[in-house]
């Protein structure tokens, strides 16, 4: 869908479904709208080897919202990226996502990590394996 | 039999919800000054609410909810049928409410002819008055045989009978304005009742839209009409005080301190710290759920079974679900509350540092039932310290923890700090 000087118009879907790619590129499993507490992460990945997961929250262009939300799933992903389009990127405080550990995803034609999350410090066990349990149950499913 | 009378400030009430309340109560009896009970809830659950009335000697009033009278009749409705608990209280309401309840809702000439109460309107006062006094006065036949059987037994009696209700509300209904017929309609009612039942304490219930606060008109009006009355109640329909704007904040400072001139008591229905903050200057309190309820809107459909335990968070004086809590109190943990109950719990999960760890198992172990003690407490440390400090000492705290939250980017967890500084500005004016 394009607007009226012929752009096209991005969703948060087309953004996530970039990102799916990317991570299941990477050998990741993916899942989408997982729910922790009364939220729904965009995106959790998970490498199947280390066991590893990650946490993706994404917004075409109002990164502070989705910085409230991505600060929330440290507490139960072991690396949290907010996903942003490249469009809007500029605008995002890496100084600020970096106070928090949180990484960086630029997404346009494909989506592509412009700045490594950390490990997350805070981590909350019981809503990890909040987590894993969901994620490991959808898997099965 | 005396009424009990308010303390002199701040009266803290709390809104009977569900039966797991009593327990919080009667954990902290000095933690709250009373309770407050829907009257759908008191007919329903009259048995186990007025039991315990009875064994706290708290002070209590019945909401009468009769604005709903007037409003959707889908308000009252399950599943397209009454509701049980109003299936059994609208009989107590008179004809009216016996015939339409549910059905379609009360026209305000159902109640008033232009001139004069009709007289659906007097028996609607009468019933709805009557109610109060009676939903929990035990039989009286019941009551003596059971005097008499305890006196063979040469026993006590396990739990005295609750005590009159504080107060009586007349039949109130949600007006716009005061030009609204519904206002006319309310105010006849409430005078109606003072003079039929001149022995008792009628305290009318102004429930109005927030609207009335931009009205310098209306909010004289509503004074000059209510002042006479012995105490008021005040319910602007879906005033949250954390998001209105300082002038709403202000006209409502005007409103609660024009009474208090006046020497009329008065009660906010659905208050918050901001309303408590008024309550300083004269008899007069504020009524809420525990840790929920400081605001309503008047078409919100009324729900049974409570709300989600949330953390109140006395720094912004607001609640927090529990994800906000949790990444809040993770990466701050300053913040932490001290109250005996949030010490308690530390206590009882063996805590060391503040990590992510105990916040995690704090938290965990939170729920439900020390999450409502810690509002209840917390509530009664800020009633006390707005008693006992003067306003500017008030109006300094709300600027310092405005601050200390703006240092820290508190908007990221959603603990939202903005409110502090209308209301220090609003107290202020």
């Amino acid at each position: 869908m394009e607007d009226h000087r012929g752009v096209a118009i991005e969703s948060e879907q087309n953004l996530v479904d970039r990102i799916e790619v990317m991570f299941r590129r990477g050998g990741y499993e993916v899942q989408r709208e997982v729910q922790l507490l009364t939220r729904y992460i965009d995106l959790v990945a998970r490498a199947p080897e280390s066991g590893t997961v990650l946490a993706v929250e994404a917004k075409v262009r109002n990164w502070r919202e989705g910085l409230r939300q991505a600060i929330v799933y440290r507490l139960a992903a072991d690396q949290v990226f907010l996903a942003v389009s490249t469009r809007f990127v500029h605008r995002v405080n890496h100084d600020l996502l970096s106070s928090f550990g949180i990484g960086l995803i630029a997404v346009d034609g494909q989506a592509e990590i412009v700045m490594p999350a950390e490990g997350s410090e805070v981590i909350h066990k019981s809503l990890q394996d909040e987590l894993i349990s969901e994620i490991t149950s959808r898997g099965e499913a | 039999m005396t009424r009990q009378q308010p303390r002199e400030t701040p009266c803290l009430f709390y809104r009977l919800g569900v039966a797991a309340d009593r327990r919080v109560l009667q954990g902290h009896p000095d933690a709250y000054s009373g309770v407050v009970i829907n009257a759908q809830i008191a007919i329903w659950g009259k048995n186990w609410i007025g039991t315990f009335l009875g064994s706290s000697e708290k002070p209590y009033f019945v909401d009468p909810v009769t604005h709903l009278l007037a409003l959707d009749p889908d308000l009252m409705l399950r599943k397209e049928n009454l509701r049980k608990s109003f299936e059994k209280l609208l009989p107590h309401y008179g004809t009216l409410a016996s015939k339409f309840g549910g059905e379609r809702s009360f026209r305000s000439e159902d109640l008033w002819d232009g001139s004069r109460l009709t007289t659906d309107g007097e028996e609607l006062s009468e019933s709805v008055i009557t109610f109060q006094k009676e939903v929990f006065r035990k039989e009286k036949r019941m009551q003596q045989s059971l005097l008499r059987y305890m006196k063979i037994l040469d026993e006590k009696l396990p739990v005295a009978e609750p005590s009159e209700p504080l107060l009586l509300i007349p039949p109130y209904f949600y007006a716009e304005s005061p030009d609204d017929d519904w206002y006319r309609v309310s105010l006849n009612l409430a005078h109606f009742s003072s003079e039929a039942f001149s022995d008792e304490a009628i305290w009318p219930a102004i429930c109005v839209s927030s609207a009335c606060l931009d009205s310098p008109r209306a909010l004289r009006r509503i004074l000059e009409d209510y002042s006479d009355f012995e105490g008021v109640l005040v319910w602007i329909s879906a005033f949250d005080e954390t998001k209105e704007s300082f002038k709403r904040l202000r006209s409502l400072k005007l409103l609660l301190d024009g009474f208090s001139e006046s020497d009329t008591p008065w009660i906010s229905l659905y208050g918050g710290y901001f309303a408590l903050c008024l309550t300083r200057a004269q008899r007069s309190g504020i009524v809420s759920g525990i840790s929920y309820g400081e605001s309503k809107d008047v078409n919100a459909r009324t729900t049974g079974g409570g709300f989600p335990p949330r953390y109140y968070v006395p720094v912004s004086r607001t609640m927090a679900v529990s994800a906000t809590a949790r990444t809040f109190l993770t990466d701050h943990p300053a913040f932490l509350c001290n109250c005996d109950v949030c010490n308690s719990v530390l206590e009882r999960i063996g805590a060391g540092k503040l990590g992510p760890e105990v916040i995690d198992r704090f938290l965990t172990e939170f729920d439900p039932g020390p999450a409502k003690q810690h509002f209840l407490l917390n509530r009664a440390m800020e009633a006390e310290t707005v008693h006992e400090c003067s306003r500017q000492e008030v109006i300094d705290s709300l600027r310092q923890d405005y601050e200390r939250l703006e240092k820290i980017q508190s908007g990221l967890y959603e603990v939202e700090n903005a409110h502090l500084g209308r209301w220090a500005r609003a107290l202020t004016s």
